[in-house]
């Protein structure tokens, strides 16, 4: 057992009092995860304290936040690894609601934007929709995003522009353009193409350093600008990877 | 207002995500900013040409001094930073190789590092060097 200190992002819009750091000591174990910290916080220091969380294994996505100088999952994160004072702030470019809950609404409307649902090109077959293995192969990465918001969190240009996509939804947009059963590609480029989409990005690398999945928004993003550059450009082949 | 917002945000992002790709994107823009400066100082200076010959030999003297030869050198290192990053992001996103984004920043760091430095041994005794006002071919 060893008493750490942590420095936690408080907020209450009720009480009047401006955004602050609240410090607790907390009686970590050994292989305890930043979320039991967190909890053990709510049960024996301040039952008032908020955050989100839910499958406790890294599936759901609800528990990421800002821990000690980078965005994670903190039911993924060991209490050990962490440097006290382990100081946990919420998502950034999110508006905060109470403590480390933010409103996920303008994060999840991005999401919505660019179609994140199968639109099949051709009639429906008798059965299931076939895709070979290798096609499956190509969305392998992509499907495992858990939409969990700490790219959104780390990309300066989402501050910049809340109206940016963002690295979640781009992802999923490669997601489904690489899809060998969705049949709106070009629909899907022409969105992304936009204002608001990959061109926007300015290839910082941060949702690809912090993604809990080792996922690479990034990479995907530059996937997607290639695509639309050759669409137009047909000649492009030839210096392009798509 | 507009212009303290992007200034705060910018501190916020820097403090929050201390990662290469926040400070390469940070001085990439600043740095981008400082070559827009320059340029307009650039056409100041060309653009007495067209008051003649006289005109353009005497602003383009005002400039050679241990002062601006000093700045030029700020000058080179600007443009070799923005130029060099550019080009990585350009061949990262062209080759599809941002997963190599560690070796990519490594790389930046090793080709400004030799442009500097040889541009650094060309230009650092032309600061010491005595002011001859040769109508501008100095
Ligand atoms: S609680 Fe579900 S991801 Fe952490």
């Amino acid at each position: 057992m060893r008493t750490m200190t942590f420095k936690v992002f408080r907020y209450d819009p009720d009480d009047g009092r401006d955004p602050h750091f609240q410090t607790f000591a907390v009686e970590t174990v050994k292989g305890m995860t930043l979320l039991e910290a967190l909890y053990w916080i709510m049960e024996n220091k301040d039952p008032s304290f908020a955050f989100r969380s839910s499958c406790r294994e890294a599936n759901c996505g609800s528990c990421a936040m800002h821990i000690n100088g980078s965005y994670g999952l903190a039911c993924r994160t060991q209490v050990e690894n962490l440097k006290p004072p382990i100081t946990i702030r919420p998502l950034a470019h999110l508006q905060v609601l109470k403590d480390l809950v933010v409103d996920m609404k303008p994060f999840f409307d991005n999401f919505k934007a660019i179609k994140p649902y199968l639109i099949p090109g051709e009639d429906p077959p008798e059965k299931e929709y076939y895709q070979s293995v290798e096609d499956r192969k190509k969305i392998d990465h992509h499907v495992d995003c858990i939409m969990c918001g700490s790219c959104y969190g780390s990309c300066p240009v989402a501050y910049g522009d809340p109206k940016y996509l963002g690295p979640h939804a781009l992802l999923k947009a490669l997601r489904f353009v690489d899809d060998s059963r969705d049949g709106a590609a070009d629909e899907r480029l022409a969105m992304v193409a936009s204002e608001f989409g990959v061109f926007r990005c300015h290839t910082i690398f941060n949702c690809q350093l912090v993604c809990p999945k080792d996922l690479n928004p990034t990479g995907a993003i530059s996937k997607l600008k290639n695509k639309i550059v050759v669409k137009k450009f047909p000649f492009m082949k030839i210096f392009v990877k798509t | 207002m507009r212009i303290r917002y992007v200034f705060k945000g910018t501190k916020e992002e820097l403090k929050l995500n201390p990662n290469v790709g926040t400070f390469s994107w940070f001085l990439h823009r600043i740095t981008g900013l400082l070559l827009l400066f320059y340029l307009f100082t650039h056409m100041w200076v060309l653009g007495s040409a067209n008051k003649g010959a006289e005109a353009f030999n005497q602003r383009l003297s005002a400039v050679q001094t241990p002062l601006f030869h000093f700045l030029e050198i700020g000058l080179i290192l600007v443009i070799f930073y923005h130029m060099v990053n550019g080009l990585s992001i350009t061949l990262m996103d062209f080759a599809n190789i941002s997963s190599k984004h560690k070796s990519l920043v490594v790389a930046v760091v090793l080709v400004f590092a030799v442009l500097a430095i040889v541009s650094l041994s060309v230009m650092l005794p032309r600061i010491f060097a005595p002011h001859v006002p040769t109508g501008g071919l100095a």
